[in-house]
Formats: structure tokens, C-alpha cells, sequence
């Protein structure tokens, strides 16, 4: 059923009784083309397998009830602000495809581009936000430098005067800002649905068949379920659900807080995030600020966090904004992320034929939701790397071409 | 009509006169009174706009869990936004304005949108706005901005100070009713470090409202004897007007204690809070039960509110609503606020019990078993309610009960689910029985005062520590489960601050959405600062 | 969280600073012939739900290398160890 202002105000008229669901609820088939584990950027995996592919017999098992994972647990920022060249025409196509998503979905997910702004505190990192500028300007996205008094003259409420480390300037990406993450998920899976692909809610993958090395299908807790070809895109779960295949990853699950203030009317316009700590924040449509900062640090799959980060967050916060300090937190929650060797995702085929691998996202999923779905999509289908993710190929680490954007190197909780 | 001070009663002090102002107009009221007591005892029942509609809103509580009175408090750097007028304590030069109306909380230009409720139904938005594409950014969002959120931040830097502390226990008692007095006095009397936090003001809890008999005397009596022996051990640590607001591994707890939230400006080298980590060997839920509202038409009109707010403001403020009231209840409790408003003056009109039949004590008043109120007469105040077969009753203020529904927030921290319970049709907290943070009393599920002090002091208890529960009288509660009038023609509120109706949740389910993590996100119900 | 450090008791979790899972085993020999070993223990992990040994610097105390054995489900500290306790006890040797 297409939505739309008139439709809208002709279902209002009915008592708005005449609505059909959003996407069925179908029982699992015995077996399909295509099995997705995962109903996150899966969900957009398999839209793009139908639409771009023509690949519909496809099912996505969702563990739990559709948007329960990350998906619909981030602070639903999109940006394409990196610096290496593997990771900004990666990113920037997801961008692009949100600029469109609305027309694509005929969903309002309300995709708010009204600014990412990364705040510097010295000349060092001045110049390093100018690298990382004309890295992004190179690449096609718009990057602006600016100085104090450009920062003063977007947000005159940031701390100026009275700061431990005052401001410098900051990177803006001026069509980078937010997007309603539930909605993305429902509009996905909408989408999916239409053209034929199987949404399976409440549907735990417990074991993955292998026979002669070729994948022939999973089990699960709705039963076994035939599959020619299995990708696995369950990010939290990564490693728990390879194993299942006899693969170890390069990943470690950890702990990332987030919160979401009071409703308050218009304070912060775009995305701000702090440069002298680990702090970003924006508002919502709903009037909520959102913000967060750093995982706490141990390996956890608790999908909660401590209050030392909470302090944390909050402290960075309040220092960078000070008009804060009266401004509850209404709700926090902690989410596993995929932290990979090089903070770098992982989308490829593995050594196990047919199987395919999207993991390692690391706190940078969300935005990536659509580049993600489109390149694993073409991965499965074609059975190779899509030119824009052959950057995060699976090898890159035995072969020496890590892609760490902070020069970290191999321990997951620094990236 | 409207409300008012009764001339006798109440925990307020006559004596000491407060001056405030609201929206700019000057008010008096007494030490003793929070800003939401003290606004209907001068007559004010209109506090707020509601947030899509804007319609005209009141209190339907007397605690933390209020909607709808969201006031902006201070000025400056001081200011806060969607503070509750319910638990601001009155101080002499308060002055709060109400939030999300234009140009003023009598005539605002917003309560237009209720013109176009058809159209804003839940997740209306997802299905519009697309077209044309630059207008999106232009033109709609900036006006959906604007109209979110309820309160106004401050972009200025706060003055006062703040402070942040630890502390060690071996007990941390959560609530001063009953069941937490119990617990903290068993817990101290055997040797125990406690550290007995409660929200409010005072100590006491349920106590300070309800009008109970424990040990041959007075409740708040026998609350104030338990209070002052906590008060005079060295190893206990009264904590009043302090939060605990997370729970998290180790069985640390974080708290906020409002230290100076009560007077104009914090004195010299004082804080305004203090921010706590308390690190507690064993820790008692006692944090109570709240009440629930039904859903039927117009439930949301100032007038409507909880029964036992009603019984609040009336025992602990000495402030009725009106002179005419009609109860609407599921279960016994709802009884207690018809013979309290009697015993006050206020005439009960009806008791409406949607059950077929009740043994509770009526007190005389007239009782229409298996009816229900399908609808309010009235915006601004009530005037009159209709019952679903069509009978009308005259009367100025309502008192709804749904039932009570254990405050089981915190055991939920650290991911464990709450389960249903039938015989009291609520959700109980989790158990474990290896852990050490447990709840206890009503915030259990135990609904008789005597089960409560029971419960206090054996979850209080050390092992092997002896536990003296002292006799009370009881209350029976029973309940049969009722949630919402069908036959309602006016909006049937569920979530009153972010104006989610029956209606919402029916459309969410025929949509898909019926699953409730869904239909919470859909319609945005249980999502507001009152959740 | 609390963590019970050998040396200095009980302390909270900030004291201390996460390096990763403890029990990846370095090759003994840097010849290029052992370069899988050598992907093996600098990228591959277990990352278990469940029972892990994480290395911990108590870095905000008496700044020991520790071993602490927690489930990364419920968060609950099971033990923990010197760092060197824990590779002594691994190989079963002394010194």
C-alpha cells in the first residue's frame, strides 16, 4: 500500500482501519536461493539482492523481533568523513543512497542532513582535520575547515571561553547529520518484502551444515533451512555465529553506551562531536538529544555498560556544552559491537564455498546500512568484491594491507 | 467547580506563608506544599498543553510519574525544563512558567492540531512529508522541530556546583514506606552499615498519604518513630530527596541526591546536588507500586486523576479537586478515595466499578457494579461523565484506578525480564535468588501493609538477625483486570504525555507493529519522561 | 564493576586499562615458515560469550599486569591472577 499525504488523509477518513501491514509474517520455507543471518544491514542485503539482482527466493533471519539489534539501537548519525581512500567511496555511496531513500522506500525516515562537525582543541589536530578534509575532497565529499569564529558562528553555545581545551575549529561535512533508525529497518524490510523476500522474525540460527566444503544450509530454531549460498551478517554475533562455520575472525565484541535526553525544544541543529574527548551528540526530530561516546573498553556481549563511562560521557558533554548540566538523561543502553584488528569492517566470501562474511563494524554500522546491503548483495550474487568494498576484503589482514584510519594497529578496543 | 485548601489537615505548615508565581502570576501557598499542591489550592487546574494535540492538561499524579504538569523553573543558567510540578518542593520566590504553548497555557494557538488529529495519528510522519523532496529539509522538518519537545534547555553555563561522593554499606535500602523502614531498621538494629534513600522529601513513603494503623497508632506516627531511631544510629545514613537511578555491575548504584533543589539558590559553598556511587553488599527494592490509569474518553481533562493522588493531595496537602467526585475503578483500592473524599467533605457522586461485583468497604457511597465511563464531559474541568450504557453524572473532578503496577525499573538493569502475575494482573520484578539486590513489599507484589512490613524485614535482614514486625490493620485489594472502554467516543489517552491513544496501539497492530517492542516505537508509547 | 587485584584488594573497574584476550600463545620462532602462527596470534580471537581471560593493567594502582577471568555475559569476575601466575600456570613449568 503506498503511502503518501493522500493516502494518508483518505485512510483518515476511514478511521485509518483500512491500512495493510508493513510486511508479512511468513513461516520459513524448507529451503531458499539465499539465506541472510542477521536483520540489520541483512535487511538491506536482501532488498538489493531482489532489486538489483533479481535474486528474490531469499530469507532473512531475525533472531528476535525485527530492529531488536543494532540497527535499531544507534545514535543514527550518517556521515562519509574518513580519511583513507578504501573507506570514503565506500561510505559516500551509502550517503548517497540515503539521499534517496525516501523516493526508494516511499518511507519517511526522516534523513536530516544538517551538518557533522568534528571539533579540534590545537593545531595539530587543525591540521590533521585539514588532512583528513582534503582526503574527503579528493574522494568527491564535501568537507569545509573551519576556524574558532566559523565554529562560534554555527553553535554560539559550544565553550568557548571557559574551556580546559578550547576550541580550534572543527571538519564539517556539511551533508552529514541523522536519520530515524527504526524507521530505516521497517522501511527495509517493507521494501524486501514487496519484491518476495521472507522476513523470519524470532528465528535463532543454532548450527550452519557444511558438506564436501560447500554450504547447504542452516539450523535454527524454527527448523532446519535449505540455502545454496549463506551470508552472515550479524554484527555483535559475528564470532559466535562463524564458529558455527569452524571460522575464528579478527573481532572482539565489546560495550557501547548510549543515551537520549529529556524532549527539549530546538537546541543543537546538526551533529557536533567533541575533539578533547570522546563525546558526539545531536537532536532528534522527537526533541531528544542523542549522544554518547567511547565503548567501555573489556569484551562484552552484556549489552550494558558501567558507570565510568556514563561519567564519562556525561563530563566530556557538559565541558563541551555547558548549557547542559540541567538537561536529563531519560534513557541509556549498551549495545555489542564487532570491534575489528583494524577498525575496519569486513564484507567478502570466505574460503568456505558459499559462504560470505559482513562483520567488524566496529560503532560505525549504522550509517553504512545501505553501501553495506548493496556491496554484500553483489558479494553473494556475483561471488566476488565490489569495487568499492574491496578494501574490507577478509585476507587484508594476512596480507598486510590493514585499513586503520587510527593508526591503532591490532588491538580492537583502541580503534 | 474547581480546587481548593481544605481549612483543617494536611503535612503542610500552616504557619509559614510562600509567595510564587506562575506564568507570571502571583500566588501563595505553604511550606510543606509542592508547586503542584499549591496551584490547586488556589484554584489552578490547568498546568499544561499537551504535546501533539495541546490539549488542556492537569495533574493526574502527586509524584514522580506525573504526565502532563511540566513546568520551566528558574531563569538563567538555572533554568530547567520539564520539571514536575508534582515534586518541585515550594519555596518562597519560585517561579515557573508552563511549557509547549503559544501564546499562553489558556489560549493556545497549538490546540489547533486537534483539528487535524484524524490525520496525526501514530507514525503519521513515516507516511509523508516526502514530497516534494527539498521540502522535507526546508520546510517540514524545521516545523516538526520546532513543535517536539515540550521544555526550553538554558545555552547558559549553570552557577552552582556540583559534588560527587562514595559510599560503602552493607545495606542499601531503595524507598522509605513500610516495607523499606522495615528493611533499614532490621538491617541497622543487627549492626549493619544503611543507607536508606527515599525520592521524597520525608521518609514515610505510602505512609505519608494513606491513612493506616500500625503498632495501635497513627502510621505517619509509627513512620516518624522509625525515622527518628534511624536517625539517631551512627551506622545508618538517611539520604531524603535522593534518586537511585541505575544499577550496575558489582551491585554499584548511582544516585542523585538533591541537595539545595528545594531553596531559591544554594547557600555559599554549598551544592545544588551531589552525585553518589554507592557500593552495597545487599540492596531491598522498596520503591513501591504506581498506580495505573484506565483508558476511556477524555481521561485526559484536568480533573481526571489517579485515585490515589486524589488521596494524596487531599490526606498530605490538604487540597481537594472539586465538591462532586465519581471513582472509576478495577479493584478495592479504588473505594479508599471515595470514603477519604467523604471523610473530607467531598461529595461521592459514584463509585463505578467495571467489576460485577466487590465486597471492599463503600462507606456509604452509591456503587454501579459492572458500568464503566465511556466519556468526560468537559475540556478545561470536568463537568459531567457518561457511562458507556449512556447514563450521565454531574460532578467536577474523577479518580481513576487501573490497578498497581510493582516499580520493578531498577532490578531490570542488568537485562533479566519482569513476568507477569495474575492474581494481581501486574508484572513482578525478577528473581534470583543469588543475587544481591531483591525487591520487597509492594514493589514485589505484595499488596497488604502486613505483607509489606513482613516482607521489610525479612528482606532487610542479615542472616539469622532477629525481626520484630510490628501488628497493623490491612486493607484487602483484589482485582479483576480492565484497561480500556471500548464504547469511548472522545480520545482514550494510554500515554498522556506523548498523546498516544487506544486508537494508536490498535492502528500499530493492524499496521504490523503489534508486537510491543513495535508498537512502543511506533506509537511512542511508554517513551515520554514519565515511561 | 569491581575487580579484587591480587595486590591491592577490591578496586573499581576504571583503575584498570583492557588489553585483550590473554590466551593467544606467541610463536616461539620468527621464521617467515610460522608467518600463520603469527596471523594467528596478532588478529585471530576466540571472542567467547561466555568464560574469558583478559589481560587487565592496573594502571590506576599498583600498575601489575593481571589475568582476569570474567563471563562477557553477566559480567561476573570469576578470578584473577597475576600475569605471570597465569602463563605459569599455563605451561605448567616454574620459572
Amino acid at each position: 500500500m503506498r503511502y503518501s499525504l493522500t493516502s494518508l488523509l483518505k485512510n483518515s477518513l476511514s478511521g485509518h482501519r483500512n491500512w495493510t501491514p508493513a510486511w508479512r509474517e511468513p513461516e520459513p520455507r524448507k529451503s531458499y536461493d539465499v539465506v541472510i543471518v542477521g536483520g540489520g544491514h541483512g535487511l538491506a542485503t536482501s532488498y538489493y539482492l531482489a532489486k538489483e539482482h533479481g535474486i528474490s527466493s531469499v530469507a532473512v533471519l531475525e533472531k528476535g523481533w525485527l530492529g531488536s539489534g543494532n540497527i535499531g539501537r544507534n545514535t543514527t548519525i550518517i556521515r562519509s568523513n574518513y580519511m583513507l581512500p578504501e573507506n570514503n567511496p565506500f561510505y559516500e555511496w551509502s550517503m548517497k543512497l540515503w539521499e534517496n531513500f525516501e523516493q526508494e522506500f516511499n518511507f519517511n525516515a526522516m534523513i536530516s542532513q544538517r551538518g557533522v562537525l568534528n571539533l579540534c582543541h590545537s593545531d595539530a589536530q587543525y591540521d590533521a582535520f585539514a588532512r583528513r578534509g582534503n582526503a574527503m575532497r579528493i574522494d568527491g565529499v564535501d568537507a569545509v575547515l573551519l576556524d574558532a569564529n566559523g565554529v562560534r558562528s554555527m553553535y554560539p553555545f559550544l565553550d568557548f571561553t571557559g574551556a580546559r581545551f578550547p576550541i580550534r575549529g572543527g571538519l564539517l561535512q556539511p551533508r552529514g547529520g541523522t536519520v530515524r533508525h527504526d524507521a530505516v529497518a521497517w522501511a527495509y524490510a517493507r521494501g524486501a518484502d514487496s519484491r518476495g523476500v521472507d522476513v523470519i522474525q524470532n528465528c535463532e540460527v543454532t548450527g550452519i551444515r557444511i558438506e564436501n566444503g560447500k554450504v547447504i544450509g542452516v539450523e535454527t530454531t524454527r527448523g532446519f533451512i535449505g540455502c545454496k549460498k549463506l551470508g552472515l551478517a550479524a554484527a555483535g554475533n559475528s564470532s559466535e555465529v562463524a564458529a558455527m562455520a569452524g571460522l575464528r575472525l579478527p573481532i572482539e565484541s565489546h560495550v557501547l553506551q548510549a543515551f537520549v535526553s529529556e524532549g527539549l525544544k530546538p537546541y543543537i541543529d546538526g551533529v557536533i562531536t567533541f575533539g578533547a574527548g570522546h563525546f558526539y551528540v545531536s537532536q532528534s526530530d522527537k526533541g531528544g538529544l542523542v549522544f554518547g561516546g567511547d565503548i567501555d573498553g573489556y569484551n562484552s556481549y552484556a549489552r550494558r555498560g558501567n558507570l565510568p563511562m556514563v561519567e564519562h560521557v556525561i563530563e566530556a558533554g557538559v565541558a563541551m556544552i555547558p548549557g547542559l548540566s540541567r538537561v536529563r538523561v531519560l534513557r541509556s543502553w549498551g549495545g555489542i559491537v564487532d570491534m575489528s584488528m583494524d577498525g575496519t569492517p569486513i564484507i567478502d566470501k570466505t574460503h568456505i564455498d558459499g559462504l560470505y562474511l559482513n562483520a567488524g563494524w566496529c560503532y560505525g554500522g549504522f550509517k553504512a546500512t545501505p553501501a553495506s546491503g548493496w556491496c554484500f548483495a553483489h558479494t553473494i550474487a556475483r561471488n566476488e568484491a565490489h569495487t568499492l568494498s574491496a578494501g574490507f576484503r577478509l585476507d587484508r589482514f594476512r596480507r598486510g594491507y590493514a585499513v586503520d584510519e587510527k593508526g591503532q594497529g591490532a588491538t580492537p578496543n583502541l580503534h | 467547580m474547581t480546587s481548593f485548601r481544605l481549612s483543617r489537615g494536611g503535612l503542610i505548615d500552616r504557619a509559614s506563608t510562600l509567595g510564587f508565581s506562575f506564568d507570571g502570576k502571583q500566588y501563595r501557598g505553604h511550606a510543606g506544599d509542592t508547586l503542584a499542591s499549591a496551584l490547586l489550592a488556589n484554584g489552578v487546574q490547568l498546568m499544561g498543553r499537551s504535546f501533539k494535540y495541546h490539549r488542556p492538561r492537569g495533574v493526574i499524579s502527586a509524584g514522580g510519574a506525573e504526565p502532563n504538569a511540566l513546568v520551566e523553573l528558574r531563569e538563567g543558567g538555572r533554568r530547567e525544563a520539564n520539571t514536575r510540578a508534582t515534586v518541585v518542593e515550594l519555596y518562597d520566590g519560585l517561579t515557573a512558567r508552563s511549557q509547549n504553548r503559544w501564546p499562553s497555557l489558556d489560549f493556545d494557538v497549538g490546540a489547533i492540531n486537534s483539528l487535524g488529529s484524524s490525520v496525526f495519528v501514530a507514525g503519521f510522519y513515516y507516511k509523508t512529508f516526502m514530497w516534494p523532496k527539498s521540502f522535507w529539509e526546508k520546510v517540514y522538518e524545521p516545523i516538526i522541530r520546532r513543535a517536539a519537545g515540550l521544555g526550553t534547555a538554558s545555552r547558559e553555563a549553570d552557577p552552582d556546583k556540583y559534588e560527587r561522593a562514595y559510599a560503602h554499606c552493607e545495606l542499601l535500602v531503595i524507598g522509605s514506606g513500610p516495607t523499606g523502614l522495615m528493611a533499614a531498621l532490621t538491617a541497622a538494629r543487627a549492626g549493619e552499615r544503611v543507607i536508606l534513600a527515599d525520592e521524597g522529601s520525608r521518609h514515610g513513603g505510602s505512609l505519608l498519604f494513606e491513612r493506616e494503623e500500625i503498632d495501635g497508632r497513627d502510621g505517619l506516627e509509627w513512620a516518624d518513630g522509625v525515622t527518628a531511631e534511624l536517625a539517631s544510629m551512627p551506622n545508618v545514613t538517611l539520604m531524603p530527596r535522593t534518586t537511585v537511578f541505575g544499577w550496575y555491575d558489582g551491585n554499584i548504584f548511582g544516585a542523585v541526591e538533591r541537595v539545595n533543589d528545594h531553596v531559591a539558590v544554594p547557600p555559599p559553598y554549598e551544592p545544588r546536588q551531589r552525585y553518589w556511587r554507592f557500593i552495597a553488599k545487599r540492596a531491598v527494592l522498596a520503591a513501591g507500586a504506581e498506580e495505573r490509569p484506565i483508558a476511556f474518553g477524555g481521561n485526559d481533562v484536568p480533573g481526571v486523576m489517579l485515585a490515589s493522588a486524589m488521596r494524596t493531595y487531599a490526606n498530605r496537602y490538604a487540597v481537594v479537586p472539586g465538591k462532586a467526585v465519581v471513582v472509576f475503578t478495577n479493584n478495592d483500592s479504588g473505594y479508599r478515595t471515595a470514603r477519604d473524599m467523604m471523610a473530607h467533605g467531598v461529595r461521592v457522586e459514584a463509585i463505578v466499578d467495571s467489576r460485577p461485583a466487590s465486597s471492599a468497604d463503600t462507606g456509604g457511597a452509591r456503587v454501579l457494579d459492572g458500568r464503566t465511563i465511556a466519556d468526560v464531559k468537559g475540556r478545561k474541568n470536568v463537568v459531567a461523565v457518561t457511562l458507556a450504557d449512556g447514563e450521565r453524572i454531574d460532578c467536577d473532578t474523577v479518580a481513576m484506578t487501573g490497578g498497581w503496577s510493582p516499580i520493578v525499573n531498577l532490578l531490570c538493569h542488568r537485562g533479566a525480564k519482569p513476568h507477569w502475575d495474575e492474581s494481581i494482573a501486574a508484572f513482578l520484578p525478577p528473581e534470583d535468588p543469588a543475587c544481591a539486590f531483591v525487591a520487597g513489599g509492594s514493589a514485589a507484589g505484595k499488596m497488604l501493609l502486613s505483607e509489606c512490613l513482613a516482607d521489610g524485614a525479612a528482606r532487610g535482614a542479615p542472616d539469622g538477625a532477629a525481626r520484630m514486625v510490628p501488628s497493623c490493620r490491612d486493607e484487602a485489594f483484589a482485582i479483576t483486570p480492565f484497561w480500556w472502554v471500548k464504547e469511548s467516543k472522545g480520545k482514550a489517552f494510554v500515554d498522556f504525555q506523548n498523546d498516544a491513544t487506544a486508537d494508536d496501539l490498535l492502528l500499530a497492530a493492524r499496521e504490523g507493529y503489534g508486537h510491543i517492542e513495535h508498537a512502543k516505537r511506533y506509537t511512542t508509547t511508554g517513551m515520554a519522561t514519565d515511561q | 564493576m569491581l575487580i579484587k587485584c591480587p595486590h591491592c584488594g577490591t578496586r573499581p573497574v576504571e583503575e584498570y586499562t583492557f588489553l585483550g584476550d590473554a590466551t593467544p600463545q606467541r610463536p616461539a620462532s620468527s621464521d617467515p615458515a610460522t608467518m600463520d602462527q603469527w596471523f594467528d596470534y596478532v588478529y585471530l580471537r576466540d571472542n567467547p560469550k561466555g568464560r574469558f581471560h583478559e589481560f587487565a593493567h592496573h594502571a590506576g594502582g599498583c600498575r601489575s599486569w593481571l589475568v582476569v577471568t570474567r563471563d562477557t555475559q553477566t559480567h561476573e569476575v570469576l578470578s584473577v591472577v597475576t600475569a605471570r601466575d597465569f602463563a605459569r600456570n599455563r605451561t605448567g613449568a616454574g620459572a
